[in-house]
């Protein structure tokens, strides 16, 4: 699904959560070459000064994947990990989406930076782009943050084996507005191997800004810390 | 007399194709100092999802969330009479204000046990992630271990990113990645299990993303290559005999 018609789907699924509940709704959007396609509607949970996490984990026939991701919808900022493991005996196409509600951000000037890690494992692993798709893309509002390991991209390698890289990009932004910060991944990955996503991006706030989110935090982490003494009697361990 | 025998190899021949379609067993153990409640040992296939692969393995996938600490695998397991192996990706991500050490433990039965007739390679990869838009992203060695060690029963066989050992991720949102390779190295520890032991401490608020591949291949020894040589003899003379009959027709 490209990535107008995954905001429509997203903006049509998650309307109603969306204002039935206080959490936000991210939205993991997944296709591949062997027809599978389907759209997730994920909840986040609070963590606090971290913003919220958005974790997702499945098995098919073909495919494994698990995604964990931590975003601020107020302070736009997304990061996270992306797991897919090949589970056939032939090359297969990933197209996966992932986006996440934005929430009161003012119009205005940004400095962003994001960075992306890739790593693939296995027996003579190999991962391309595809199309004319880069590897990973990233959009705010109805702007394009920018792209990594554009098309055509291949990291290979031979044997039993992990190959491993890492980009990074900065820019700024005019933002006018908009409802979601996304992240979209293109790649052909080959027969029994396994690719892990490693990345963050988000806007970097002016210095003034940033003394006001210090003290924000300072507070946040206090009001957090007297909850997790309350707390701190009943560890709870659950499944994203 | 002769019957018997052909059972009993077709017996030995065909019981590791018959280990290799069970599922393999796998534990695993994951500790974060600043929960109490950790170390947590659990297995794969009854805490998260797992789906057969094309090459005979088991692929588990999986993910774990306290206030402090997230934690998600996908893990690659499969063992049969001549080779084991363990691939994964693991991603841990520091939830909390401080810098946390962590270990994560993966341990694979062998269905056949190795000695020093085996031999063993580690490679991995570990990506690291500032999540944040100040500071810095750290990874650093964790109670003088290296972060990545492969053990053969519980002994470390070959190890990579050996402490003392530091990554740092300089910047906002930024990333550092580092690969290593123990090369091949001789099985020596006899052992039933072989694993895979990666120890940290990770800076607050950030990501890791761990990556290994773990391959153990038996050496087969003289008498065995003999036996396989002999049965590889009588499936060609067995062959050979349909024909001869023919053969002789066309020349008659």
């Amino acid at each position: 699904m490209n990535r107008p018609a995954m905001i429509f789907t997203a903006i049509c699924f998650g309307l109603c959560p969306m204002l039935a509940q206080a959490s936000t709704v991210a939205y993991l959007d997944v296709s591949t070459s062997n027809g599978y396609a389907d759209t997730f509607a994920i909840n986040g949970i609070d963590t606090g000064g971290n913003g919220e996490f958005y974790g997702h984990n499945m098995a098919e026939n073909d495919f494994t994947l698990s995604a964990n991701m931590l975003g601020d919808s107020s302070m736009p900022r997304l990061g996270g990990s992306l797991h897919v493991s090949n589970s056939t005996n032939q090359e297969v196409e990933y197209v996966i989406g992932f986006l996440m509600p934005l929430m009161d951000v003012d119009a205005g000037t940004y400095d962003w930076d994001a960075s992306l890690t890739m790593t693939i494992t296995g027996i003579d692993g190999s991962i391309r782009s595809i199309a004319e798709e880069p590897i990973w893309a990233a959009m705010v509002g109805d702007h394009d943050i920018g792209t990594m390991f554009t098309n055509p991209f291949e990291l290979a390698f031979e044997g039993p084996g992990t190959a491993s890289i890492d980009n990074a990009i900065s820019g700024n932004i005019n933002y006018l507005g908009g409802e979601y910060m996304s992240v979209q991944y293109s790649f052909s990955l080959s027969a029994g191997d396994t690719v892990v996503f490693g990345g963050s991006m988000g806007f970097v706030p002016a210095p003034g800004a940033l003394c006001l989110l210090g003290l924000a935090a300072i507070a946040g982490r206090r009001r957090r810390r007297s909850t997790s003494s309350a707390q701190a009697a009943q560890p709870d361990h659950h499944r994203a | 007399m002769l019957g018997r025998g052909k059972a009993w190899l077709v017996m030995l021949l065909a019981s590791p194709l018959i280990a290799g379609a069970t599922e393999p067993v796998v534990h695993m153990e994951w500790y974060a100092s600043s929960d109490p409640a950790t170390p947590i040992q659990f297995n794969p296939a009854d805490m998260g999802d797992s789906t057969p692969g094309a090459d005979g393995s088991t692929i588990y996938v999986g993910s774990m969330m306290d206030e402090q600490w997230q934690v998600s695998w996908t893990t690659r397991a499969r063992s049969d009479a001549t080779s084991s192996y363990l691939d994964a990706g693991l991603s841990i991500i520091n939830l909390s204000s401080e810098a946390q050490s962590f270990y994560f433990d993966t341990q694979l039965n062998m269905v056949a046990p190795t000695g020093s007739d085996s031999t063993v390679q580690l490679d991995a990869s570990l990506a690291l992630t500032n999540m944040d838009f100040n500071g810095n992203a750290d990874l650093n060695s964790f109670d003088d271990q290296s972060i990545v060690q492969a053990m053969l029963g519980g002994t470390p066989i070959a190890t990579v990113f050996d402490a003392p050992y530091e990554l740092e991720a300089v910047g906002p949102f930024s990333s550092a990645v580092d690969s290593d390779s123990s090369g091949t190295m001789p099985g020596i520890h006899p052992a039933d299990t072989i694993g895979v032991l990666t120890s940290f401490t990770l800076s607050p608020g950030d990501l890791l993303n761990v990556t290994y591949v773990v391959d153990v291949t038996a050496i087969p020894a003289p008498g065995a290559i003999a036996l396989i040589g002999l049965a590889a003899l009588g499936c060609r003379s067995r062959r050979r005999r349909p024909h001869d009959p023919g053969v002789r027709e066309a020349r008659s």
